[in-house]
């Protein structure tokens, strides 16, 4: 398999009035052609601003660093110009947001907002053409009475329609890499499960890689096959799901999955939670960002950046817990190492 | 859509009789009449005379039920102060007047307004925005008869393109005279510039927020593309409500402008009775330009749907 997008060293920032917000602090990270991978992490710690910068979408006040580089299939795509960009956008790599009714024009028909993505395109379509081409996608989301629904508006689909509708712009051009914006947040359970099945199975037939963007581990389990775990603007584990649910090396990570509700709590057990807040962005500390929130935090760990650790087959986290001088320190039971 | 016209028909009856009925007392509890001023230097015999031809001798309330019973039969009287003339005759004879002049006023003022609108908002934050709203600040405070004097002063005295007063009569009433119309035009349409430039720009920038943008910018489309397609058509909306109120307002004439440039329309003549105490004149422009009003909303909400299909009209078949 060949490298389809490489992430180094994304750094992201937002001019405010506050000062400059670094939402994004250095994100390196690769996806293979077919591939899938998650990347999780709680609210605004960067997520879904990775995944705006991969699909081109950030605008002012947001600026993204020198240094970075996102390459695609050998391009740096911030370089590309317009043209490129537009190219690029839709046809090479699509998006789908978290909230489909936000995300669709309510004043366009649902059929001519896939064609609007299929002809800019395939300039040589006729419209009857695209047309047809639209109900087919709709179609293959598994929207009953595609013809007829494809001449309604977002606000008479339901919910879980709607995603579906949105899957179907995204897909309409095939493209080969598709970014998932937390894709099931705003739906409720059972619709989740039917919607990521709907993402996995057009994975597989169209081979298309995927970027997973979720806060929720429980999502992720079998559609990504990689994990990402990041936090405040950076990433602080990553490996193949197997170990990031079995072995955890962070205790972010742990902390994180120790949140998933599990369908063997006691009746009146409360959910566990992970105490305080994220750090601010204004001003990141300079030690591990997790430290403040971490039962296990040392005083190294609030006065330099951990390195990465490699476990191995890609597992890698970013604790000072794995340093040689800790191996005797308190740590997650997860986190035990076998002796 | 049958049963909503009928519904809408009905309110709009009982709208016009609050009004009319509302109009008919405040005008009754003011002080004075049509006649007073006429009244007061001639004899008690030929005064009473007068009064009575009018009806003004009667106690309030049987005049006012005769006054509802006749605009029952579309009659709304006559005026008192201009012997001969009715209200439909006015109407008639200054509405076309007023019409046109408000028509130009609004056609100008809402196009150029709408461009600027689009221009302040695609290039946010540069000096065309700042001039722009700096604009619509300028056009909104200053009232209008300044601007009609100034444009006077300069177009019509000291470079004499246009006439400085008038109005195109006759066959030239609704096409034809545009020199006349020039410098009226203008004066009027300030307000309609700076209502709908601030009005479009800030549902842009609303609309451009949004996160379907974002949907359209991702499908790989150009700006203009995206602008064109999503945009516009999302921020109309907002521009849609205020257009009616817009519409009714030329239509019932601006008294100002009307003034400065001796345009004999309908806002003039409507201002001079009231302050005439043309009880009749009052009542009927009162209660025909309520119904215009009425009609225009009852067009936009039916507009509405056009531009947005989240809104249907219900209580039809669907």
């Amino acid at each position: 398999m060949s490298k389809l997008l490489e992430v180094k060293d994304l750094r992201v920032s937002y001019h405010t009035y506050a000062g400059e917000v670094q939402s994004v602090r250095g994100v390196s990270f690769d996806l293979e052609e077919g591939e899938a991978i998650a990347i999780v992490g709680e609210s605004g710690c960067g997520k879904s601003v990775t995944a705006k910068t991969i699909m081109g979408l950030i605008k002012e006040p947001g600026k993204i660093k020198e240094g970075s580089e996102i390459i695609y299939r050998g391009q740096d795509i911030l370089k590309l110009s317009k043209k490129e960009m537009g190219q690029y956008r839709g046809k090479e790599a699509a998006i789908i947001f978290q909230d489909a009714l936000a995300a669709l024009n309510p004043t366009m028909r649902v059929g001519k907002q896939i064609m609007e993505n299929i002809l800019q395109h395939n300039k040589s379509m006729s419209k009857s053409e695209a047309f047809e081409e639209a109900v087919k996608m709709l179609e293959m989301v598994g929207i009953p009475d595609a013809r007829q629904r494809a001449k309604q508006y977002p606000h008479e689909f339901s919910g879980g329609m709607r995603q579906r509708a949105m899957i179907a712009i995204a897909f309409a051009c095939q493209p080969k890499l598709l970014i998932a914006d937390e894709p099931t947040t705003a739906l409720d359970v059972t619709i989740q499960a039917q919607i990521m099945r709907l993402i996995k199975d057009l994975q597989k037939k169209l081979n298309t890689s995927v970027i997973l963007i979720t806060h929720d581990l429980g999502v992720v389990a079998n559609v990504a096959k990689r994990i990402v775990v990041m936090y405040s603007g950076k990433i602080v584990e990553s490996g193949n799901s197997e170990d990031i649910f079995y072995h955890p090396k962070h205790p972010y990570t742990c902390a994180l999955l120790n949140a998933v509700p599990r369908l063997d709590l006691e009746n009146k057990q409360v959910l566990a939670s992970i105490e305080g807040t994220p750090p601010d962005l204004l001003d990141p500390p300079k030690g591990c960002p997790f430290c403040t929130r971490c039962r296990y935090c040392m005083k190294i760990c609030c006065e330099e950046l951990p390195e990465m650790t490699q476990f191995g087959d890609g597992h890698q986290a970013a604790c000072w817990l794995h340093h040689p001088m800790a191996a005797d320190c308190e740590r997650p039971k997860e986190m035990e190492v076998s002796k | 859509m049958i049963k909503y016209t009928i519904r809408r028909f009905i309110t709009m009856l009982f709208t016009l009789f609050i009004i009319a009925t509302a109009t008919f007392f405040l005008l009754a509890a003011v002080p004075g009449d049509a006649l007073s001023a006429r009244a007061e230097r001639l004899p008690e015999n030929i005064k009473e005379n007068l009064y009575k031809k009018y009806g003004l001798d009667k106690p309030t309330m049987e005049r006012y039920v005769i006054t509802m019973k006749s605009m029952l039969h579309g009659d709304f009287g006559e005026s008192i102060t201009y012997e001969g003339q009715t209200v439909s005759s006015i109407i008639r004879d200054k509405g076309p007047v007023s019409a046109r002049l408000g028509l130009q006023q609004m056609l100008l003022g809402v196009s150029v307004g709408l461009l600027l609108g689009v221009l302040a908002a695609i290039k946010k934050g540069t000096w065309i925005d700042y001039l722009v709203v700096t604009l619509a600040i300028v056009f909104i405070s200053v009232p209008n008869l300044v601007f009609g004097l100034l444009l006077q002063k300069v177009f019509g005295g000291t470079l004499s393109w246009f006439p400085v007063i008038g109005w195109p009569q006759g066959d030239e009433l609704w096409f034809g005279g545009w020199k006349y119309t020039v410098l009226p035009t203008l004066t009027g349409c300030f307000v309609y510039i700076a209502t709908y430039a601030r009005l479009l720009k800030t549902s842009m920038l609303d609309v451009i927020n949004q996160d379907y943008v974002l949907t359209a910018e991702s499908k790989g489309l150009t700006r203009g593309q995206v602008i064109r397609r999503h945009v516009i058509r999302n921020s109309f909306i907002p521009v849609m409500t205020q257009l009616p109120m817009s519409v009714a307002m030329c239509i019932t004439g601006s008294f100002f402008v009307e003034n400065i440039f001796s345009i004999p329309g309908l806002g003039l003549y409507y201002v001079n009775a009231v302050s005439g105490r043309d009880t009749s004149i009052v009542l009927g422009n009162t209660v025909i330009i309520a119904a215009l009003y009425i009609i225009v909303i009852f067009i936009t909400d039916i507009l509405y749907t056009l531009v947005d299909p989240r809104i249907r009209i219900r209580g039809g078949k669907k």
